[in-house]
């Protein structure tokens, strides 16, 4: 039989099937069918109202439960009895004789009252009260009402009308990328649109807004009037794909599915289909199996126009697309890019959802809270698409405020909201900064000791940039520590993060000094292994663009880095190996070199003082770095050497350090003036900086500590004393 | 009211068209060909006979020519024929049925 049947006749088929192995009876005969039947609602329905229906069902079962069973131990294996196979064939006939497309419930009953010597029938009619004419056009009547229908072919499975809730449409602007979704569905060839935008730009809700226009456009409206002669009776189907391809398993069947699909479109007309990810129709992967993947058959549809087809997509998708396509399948649409919208579009698209917002969370939304929003989300969340990243919040802070039975939601929740999705204190960094900025000189200088010019030159630099008077289009600074070791350039780039609440992300550059290191930062072309990991460098800046980025033994990094390097000073921009571009524009660039460093040491010793100290090592600098490379640095912070004073004031503060820590076991610290004297002359070493005194510590005095406190009389609570001796430290300890 | 009458007359009408459905008679013809024992496997997987049982009915059906296999409805009468036709023209056995209502 080449004629399909109705979603009612099927499901009821599958009930049968049900109560067939439940019972474990080998057939599935028209009494099965018809308790199957039974277990419809709507048909149930109508033959109570034409009969008793309980009276059948009973009568039905009585009959089931006389059958044989299979035995347990033996396969059950169900087939149709001969009379079910002979009430189909029957079914079918009578179908195609009223020149039906397809069976319906009608004829399969019908058919029942022409078997033989039938239980079925028997007891069908006996729970009719109606004739049997009768009952059939009860049903007859009743199909087109309830799902029986003609029209719940296959296609209409799998194609929806494409509308969409009458609130939630506020299109803001747009109109221009609308009237050139007109132009390019009425050509004549190729007229399908491609939407190519990153995701939450809006390109969905354009999709909903055309439908609505289409949906209102009655005769004589404005809208009808305002859309072009072609597209006046036009109709959006939306495509369900993962339906669409659900129960596919042999080969053919997709093909045959979307074969049926576009024929029965083609010959509606005016059938626009829309298909919401670019991706779900695949296209992606070079297949070379043969199998076909959904846009491929698609194609000749594509190319006759008498089906339009409106697909979106990300830029990345498409780029993707392009490289795998085989049979030139983009060529066939026509791009349309839709941008994120302006600030304030995006300002008036999400005044336009704050009621719907408002209503389902049951707050207020203040004045101001959508403008804020899209500031906010502009800023700190650089890698999404507005207006879907300010909705998101709003959202989100809705949310919040429903929680918190606060009825209005104001801008600090929506801060709260952003600090939740990003991981950023906005509150801190915003409601802090003016005082932080104002003292951060002086507070970095609590944390380096020694090192005033460096501190000065950095917390100028980053000042200015807060105050908007450098070039927008860079880093908030780029600077190059030099100077020797140990004396605190790491720590300043610390310091600097801690004091402007951002996070630091430091680089060992000597871990990059070979000449793929570069993929490592920014991810592997595509095609190598660890393409889909990404770049541990753009990752890092994408998720946190506010940061401090610190570079350290810069002049140790390959070649390749430092080209890298100099696109992001200038420009402050990267493009990562999936070709999406981060942003460097709130980021400190720190890099730190030991390049000339023994010419701060030997101008100190030597004659010449300081001033000529800074002129050899600039000297230096020039030399192991390249002009271009200089010439991009906000500044060269040159770091001074480590001097006695500065040795004094690291001294005293990691004593301090120790003391604290000794303080949660309530052991007091007592250096004797001439220990603390010893240690220092120990620990001052102008070639290793202050990481010596951290040595001559741990080696002179923390040991003898240590000894104490795990071995000694008492384990805490006392006070020990730290005096010199003739070979060394000597602690005593004393009651507290 | 006249058209609950002619309701009733049509039930009674339908009542008394519509019989019983009748029972029918199958029955296992003689051949040649057919093997003892794959008369008794069929008898015991498609027809749900004892062991004993279906040796009796092969029995019979050597000696008499044909023996009554049971009593089923039409359909399943010719559900479980069409069934053990099948298996037995798999193994090239000219196996034969009959089917006969009980009057």
């Amino acid at each position: 039989m080449e004629i399909n049947q109705t979603a009612q006749v099927t499901n009821a088929v599958v009930e049968a099937y049900g109560i067939a192995t439940e019972k474990r009876h080998e057939f599935l005969t028209p009494e099965h069918l018809l308790a199957g039947y039974l277990k419809d609602r709507d048909f149930w329905d109508v033959f109570e109202r034409c009969g008793d229906a309980q009276e059948l069902e009973n009568s039905l079962y009585a009959y089931l439960n006389s059958l044989d069973s299979v035995p347990e131990d033996q396969e059950l294996a169900i087939d149709f009895s001969e009379q079910t196979k002979e009430l189909f064939q029957t079914a079918g006939e009578a179908a195609m004789a009223a020149m039906a497309k397809t069976v319906q419930t009608h004829h399969i009953i019908y058919a029942y009252f022409h078997l033989e010597d039938s239980n079925a029938r028997f007891h069908l009619e006996n729970a009719l009260d109606t004739s049997i004419p009768d009952f059939l056009n009860s049903l007859l009547r009743n199909s087109s009402e309830n799902g029986d229908s003609e029209d719940n072919t296959p296609q209409d499975r799998w194609l929806r009308y494409f509308t969409s809730p009458d609130t939630d449409i506020n299109l803001v602007g747009r109109k221009e990328e609308i009237g050139k979704i007109f132009r390019v569905l009425c050509r004549k060839t190729k007229s399908n649109v491609l939407l190519v935008g990153g995701r939450g730009v809006g390109k969905t809700a354009i999709v909903r807004a055309f439908a609505k226009t289409l949906e209102s456009a009655t005769p004589g409206s404005r809208q009808k009037r305002e859309l072009p002669s072609k597209l006046q009776e036009s109709v959006i189907l939306e495509l369900n794909v993962s339906t669409l391809l659900n129960g596919t398993q042999y080969r053919g069947d997709l093909e045959g599915r979307v074969q049926e699909i576009m024929n029965a479109v083609s010959e509606e007309g005016d059938m626009i289909i829309y298909v919401d990810e670019l991706r779900s129709l695949g296209g992606m992967n070079k297949s070379d199996d043969g199998s076909k993947d959904i846009l491929s058959l698609m194609i000749p549809y594509l190319k006759s126009g008498k089906v339009k087809f409106i697909i979106s997509a990300t830029p990345e998708d498409v780029k993707k697309l392009s490289s795998n396509d085989q049979y030139g399948v983009l060529s066939l649409f026509r791009q349309i890019d839709i941008e994120e919208p302006s600030d304030e579009e995006a300002q008036k698209i999400l005044e336009g959802m704050i009621p719907s917002l408002a209503g389902y969370h049951g707050v207020k939304y203040m004045k101001g809270t959508a403008a804020h929003a899209v500031a906010m989300s502009r800023r700190y969340m650089a890698d999404r698409c507005l207006p879907d990243k300010a909705a998101d919040l709003l959202d989100e802070a809705g949310a919040y405020a429903e929680s918190l039975k606060e009825p209005k939601v104001t801008n600090t929740l929506i801060d709260k909201a952003l600090a939740d999705i990003c991981r950023i204190d906005v509150q801190a960094a915003d409601e802090e900064v003016k005082d932080d900025l104002y003292n951060m000189e002086k507070r970095l200088g609590q944390k380096i000791f020694g090192q005033e010019k460096a501190i000065r030159q950095l917390s100028e630099a980053i000042l200015m940039s807060k105050a908007g008077l450098l070039d927008s289009g860079k880093t908030v600074g780029n600077f190059l520590f030099v100077g020797p070791t140990g004396v605190g350039k790491t720590e300043l780039s610390k310091a600097l993060a801690q004091q402007l609440h951002v996070p630091l992300h430091r680089f060992d550059m000597s871990e990059y000094s070979e000449k793929h290191s570069v993929a490592k930062l920014i991810g592997s072309p595509a095609g190598y292994v660890g393409y889909d990991d990404g770049g541990i460098l753009t990752d890092a800046i994408r998720r946190n663009p506010h940061c401090v980025l610190l570079l350290d033994e810069i002049e140790k990094a390959h070649e390749d880095i430092y080209n890298l390097l100099l696109q992001v000073m200038d420009y402050a921009v990267i493009t990562d190996n999936k070709g999406r571009k981060v942003d460097f524009r709130n980021v400190v660039v720190i890099m730190t070199s030991n390049a000339g460093a023994r010419y701060a040491h030997k101008a100190s010793v030597g004659f010449h003082g300081k001033a000529d100290a800074g002129a050899a090592m600039a000297k230096e600098v020039k030399s192991v770095f390249a002009p271009e490379f200089i010439n991009r640095l906000t500044s060269v912070v040159v770091f001074n050497d480590l001097d006695e004073k500065m040795a004094g004031l690291i001294l005293d503060d990691k004593i301090k350090k120790l003391q604290e820590r000794l303080y949660a076991r309530k052991i007091r610290l007592e250096i004797t003036p001439e220990a603390y004297e010893r240690l220092l002359k120990e620990g001052f070493s102008p070639e290793y900086g202050a990481r010596e005194i951290e040595r001559v510590l741990n080696s002179r005095l923390t040991p003898l500590l240590m000894r104490e406190i795990l071995f000694g009389k008492r384990k805490e609570n006392f006070t020990a004393k730290v005096a010199a001796d003739s070979e060394g430290l000597k602690i005593d300890t004393a009651r507290p | 009211m006249p058209q609950q009458e002619r309701q009733k007359q049509s039930k009674a009408i339908t009542r008394t068209t519509v019989k019983e459905p009748r029972k029918h008679r199958v029955i296992v013809l003689n051949d040649d060909f057919t093997t003892f024992e794959f008369v008794i496997e069929i008898m015991m997987t498609v027809f749900g006979k004892t062991y004993a049982q279906a040796e009796e009915i092969a029995e019979t059906t050597h000696v008499q020519q044909k023996a009554l296999v049971g009593i089923y409805s039409l359909d399943m009468a010719r559900s479980k024929v069409a069934k053990a036709t099948a298996l037995a023209r798999a193994e090239n056995f000219p196996l034969g049925f009959e089917i006969e209502p009980e009057e």
